[in-house]
């Protein structure tokens, strides 16, 4: 981190010396002057994975203690510019591990600024052989190194490499589940305390779980039950409160239509992932057949996997995570596809803090945005234990931080207090 | 599941009593009941992976397949196998991450576990390493069943649908005797010729001289390219006239006007397939090719499962099925593909350039379909490298393979390999 520093003004010391103006760059604003030339050649010189103990127990009112820890997993670069970038995903399981090692010969050496060229031998590469899984989450970590990297040789925010701010303030709603609660509270007994605590802090949206089925079919008890939670928080607060409801992709399509029949009257944000997202027929039939808008969803990858859903008309909210999608420039590149459609985004962002921090980037950036995941016990308690600007909801929205690359302050005191494992998977 | 098991049983041994030759079942041979009645609860009791040394070369080859052997308590081991250009280490990694959704179960509870390990990777965007270790452990999975029941996978797979398989030879990086597909067109087909073998599948746009994907990166190709790769094609035809059957693989390097243009150029050839073109991620692309040329395209080894494949079929993109049992999500998915496929009258020829596994993984899978079109095989692998592992590799006589008769898969991996360090075994978890 220091390196980066020293590195980046000594080149405005000597641009302010001059040869630059003799280029004809004295033209450009003074920060970008700046940019263009701090981010000159570099050189991946070495690879690390960042794993974080296991027996990490961060508390703060989470009701669950096997998902107390971190479950994410870094990938860092370094550059021969000392320049260090930091790229996420999750969850962590071993198999990235695995895909970083195979895939590192193809990244060491290479010039972290040529994003799209890398993104295209890494994709490339996987595709030959079906593109997904632990592959895809490394060339997702991959990708957001290298914007990192190059947002900080710039100087720039990484929102300011996607195009600026579109909005100033990204909306938010919490992701309300019984592991990742707020103070230990629950869906159905606490419902309306939860809200209460939300609105009490400007958040005005929520996503919950309300419906669990028998395998893929959702009983009539099951659905019933589930409407009571919605039904509770509509009397409760009336349309105060946003609901969004996921379905963690447990039902079959028979299900999922009598599902969504039976949310129409609640004025539901959206359904998401009622089934499996692997067949956009299916999908496009319950758009068609429901006036609830269908949101889908964190389990696609690259632009080519979302295509089929666009043109089917199969969505009416794209939902991506930056971690697993292909990485930052993909899941801009999806969000572009999706507004040729007229279609919003709503990133999905229940991973680590550097997925939570790139979505805020993004969103502030796209022009079709229509509200953010976040989860309190992660921004509140989890986040802060790693890093210093996880963005906290303010009257319900966050902003991006305004420091060069992603921005996320890592914590140094991880790397030394024996919570991050670093193990260095390359080197030139 | 418990429960299943014990009634089956009650049933079997009623059977044997004489109630089910009342319900007309009596027809059943006493093998196929003995078999049955053999294979009770066959609990995984342990994971291994089996990979090779890290410079070991056969003739050239460098083994990259990852090997993954199930053990049971009933003492039947199954193989199964997948492979990337990449290494073995995101396999392993995968294994030891989903081993504890493994061990402990029936393994001849073959669908609900893919089932249920597909569900999970679909948490995150599917494909990639742990695709292709749902490939393997299903491939294992047929195994032991075939070996608890004393009957060859492709008996259970539904028997024989021909006795045995019309195969091509694939050249791509493995030249036979030294002999490569742009420089000795005429040796090679005289070569394959001489064994029966009437099909080769070359790469003429991204090997050899002219190498036009390399000259612009599949972006752009000129007349004269074009043109000049036409050269093995037209040297085989004129050897061998219309008795060598010609499979063109483009390797994904193109985008859709280079594939057209490439196609167009083609047309006068009678070329039986033209496979991969194009990355297989754009089904509409595909789509439009398959419109503007009469050669059946070929898709596609890199697809996996039958959601991957069905927009192919919709579109009507595709005009032969390949896939990869070690990629596409192993036996039980491979079937279902082909299953798919028969419904719109397309056939199926299995890729097969990987590891021994693969190979009779393959052909016993093909022997049962119904919508077989030809099988892919590659001399330099089934004649000099699979041997090195395999005692009883199936070689094709007079251009034909045939799948052997021995329980399960009936590979019989040689011990040597295990002796010399050439392969190494490695514990991934265990009851």
């Amino acid at each position: 981190m220091r390196h980066e520093e020293t590195t980046r003004r000594r080149f405005l010391e000597q641009a302010a010396a001059g040869p630059l103006a003799a280029l004809g760059i004295a033209a450009l604003p003074a920060p970008m002057r700046a940019a263009a030339g701090a981010a000159g050649p570099m050189r991946i010189t070495q690879i690390d994975a960042v794993t974080f103990r296991k027996d990490l127990h961060i508390g703060g009112g989470n009701g669950n203690s096997r998902e107390d820890g971190a479950e994410f997993f870094w990938v860092r670069l370094h550059t021969d510019t000392g320049l260090v970038g930091t790229g996420e995903t999750y969850p962590y399981d071993q198999g990235q591990l695995g895909a970083l090692k195979d895939s590192a010969r193809q990244i060491l050496g290479r010039d972290p600024r040529d994003i799209d060229g890398m993104w295209r031998t890494l994709y490339f590469d996987q595709a030959m052989r079906n593109a997904g899984g632990a592959e895809m989450r490394i060339l997702s970590a991959v990708n957001m190194a290298q914007v990192d990297i190059l947002g900080q040789a710039a100087g720039l925010p990484l929102y300011r490499l996607l195009g600026g701010k579109t909005r100033n303030r990204v909306r938010v709603y919490n992701t309300t589940t019984d592991y990742w609660a707020i103070d230990d509270m629950k869906m159905g007994p606490d419902t309306m305390k939860i809200v209460g605590f939300l609105l009490d802090r400007g958040v005005t949206a929520m996503k919950i779980y309300p419906f669990r089925g028998p395998e893929k079919y959702l009983s009539n008890e099951a659905l019933e039950a589930g409407l009571k939670w919605i039904r509770e928080i509509r009397d409760g607060v009336g349309n105060r409160m946003d609901i969004a409801v996921d379905c963690w992709a447990n039902f079959d399509f028979t299900s999922a239509e009598r599902l969504a029949k039976a949310l129409e009257p609640y004025n539901i944000m959206y359904l998401e992932d009622a089934m499996l997202n692997v067949n956009a027929q299916s999908y496009a039939q319950l758009a068609r057949k429901t006036s609830v808008p269908i949101c889908m969803s964190e389990t696609l990858a690259t632009r080519y996997q979302y295509r089929e859903f666009l043109e089917q008309k199969a969505c009416d909210v794209v939902m991506y995570d930056v971690t697993w999608c292909g990485g930052v420039t993909e899941a801009k590149k999806i969000a572009d596809m999706a507004d040729a459609y007229m279609i919003p985004t709503s990133p999905h962002t229940c991973g680590g803090p550097l997925l939570y921090i790139c979505a805020t980037h993004l969103s502030t950036a796209v022009s079709n945005f229509l509200i953010m995941e976040s989860n309190y016990w992660k921004y509140t308690h989890q986040f802060p234990h790693f890093v210093t600007n996880a963005p906290v909801p303010v009257k319900g929205e966050v902003t991006a931080p305004e420091l060069p690359g992603i921005g996320a302050g890592i914590k140094p005191e991880i790397f030394t207090n024996g919570d991050a494992i670093v193990e260095t998977v390359a080197k030139v | 599941m418990q429960g299943e098991r014990i009634n089956r049983r009650t049933f079997l041994n009623a059977a044997g009593a004489g109630t089910l030759g009342l319900l007309g079942t009596g027809l059943c041979t006493p093998e196929a009941r003995a078999a049955a009645e053999r294979v009770g609860p066959l609990k995984l009791t342990k994971i291994e992976a089996v990979r090779f040394r890290r410079d070991l070369r056969i003739q050239g080859i460098a083994p990259d397949w990852t090997w993954v052997r199930l053990h049971t308590d009933q003492g039947i081991v199954g193989i199964g196998e997948s492979y990337s250009g990449a290494g073995h280490e995101a396999h392993v990694a995968v294994l030891k991450a989903y081993a504890d959704r493994i061990l402990g179960r029936d393994a001849t509870d073959i669908e609900r576990l893919w089932q249920d390990l597909f569900y999970q990777i679909s948490y995150a965007p599917w494909g990639g390493a742990e695709t292709r270790m749902l490939s393997a452990l299903n491939i294992a999975q047929w195994d032991i069943l075939g070996k608890a029941a004393g009957l060859p996978v492709y008996r259970l797979l539904g028997g024989k649908a021909q006795r045995t398989l019309r195969v091509y030879n694939t050249m791509n990086g493995w030249p036979i005797n030294g002999m490569r597909e742009h420089d000795a067109p005429e040796k090679l087909t005289e070569f394959l010729l001489s064994r029966g073998i009437k099909g080769i599948k070359i790469y003429p746009y991204d090997r050899g001289p002219v190498n036009a994907a390399a000259m612009h990166g599949g972006t752009f190709i000129s007349q004269a390219e074009l043109r000049q790769s036409l050269d093995p094609i037209q040297r085989i035809r004129k050897t061998a006239g219309d008795e060598m059957d010609i499979f063109l693989d483009l390797s994904s390097r193109w985008n859709l006007t280079c594939s057209v243009l490439i196609a167009h150029s083609l047309e006068p050839y009678g070329i039986m397939y033209l496979e991969d073109p194009m990355l297989a991620d754009n089904v509409e692309a595909y789509a439009t090719l398959a419109r503007q040329t009469s050669i059946p395209i070929c898709i596609s080894e890199r697809l996996a499962t039958r959601f991957g494949f069905r927009e192919m079929f919709e579109q009507r993109a595709v005009g032969v099925v390949m896939w990869d049992v070690t990629w596409c999500g192993g036996i039980s998915e491979a079937k279902k593909i082909s299953y798919m496929a028969d419904t719109y009258k397309i056939p199926t020829c299995p890729h097969t350039g990987g590891g021994p596994v693969l190979w009779f993984a393959s052909i016993h899978a093909a022997t049962s379909l119904t919508n077989f079109f030809i099988m892919e095989s590659v001399y330099h692998l089934y004649h000099d490298v699979y041997p090195h592992f395999i005692e009883n590799v199936p070689a094709p006589v007079e251009g034909y393979v045939t799948a052997p008769d021995a329980p399960g898969l009936g590979i019989e991996v040689r011990d040597e390999p295990f002796r010399n360090g050439d392969a190494v075994i490695e514990s991934i978890a265990e009851l």
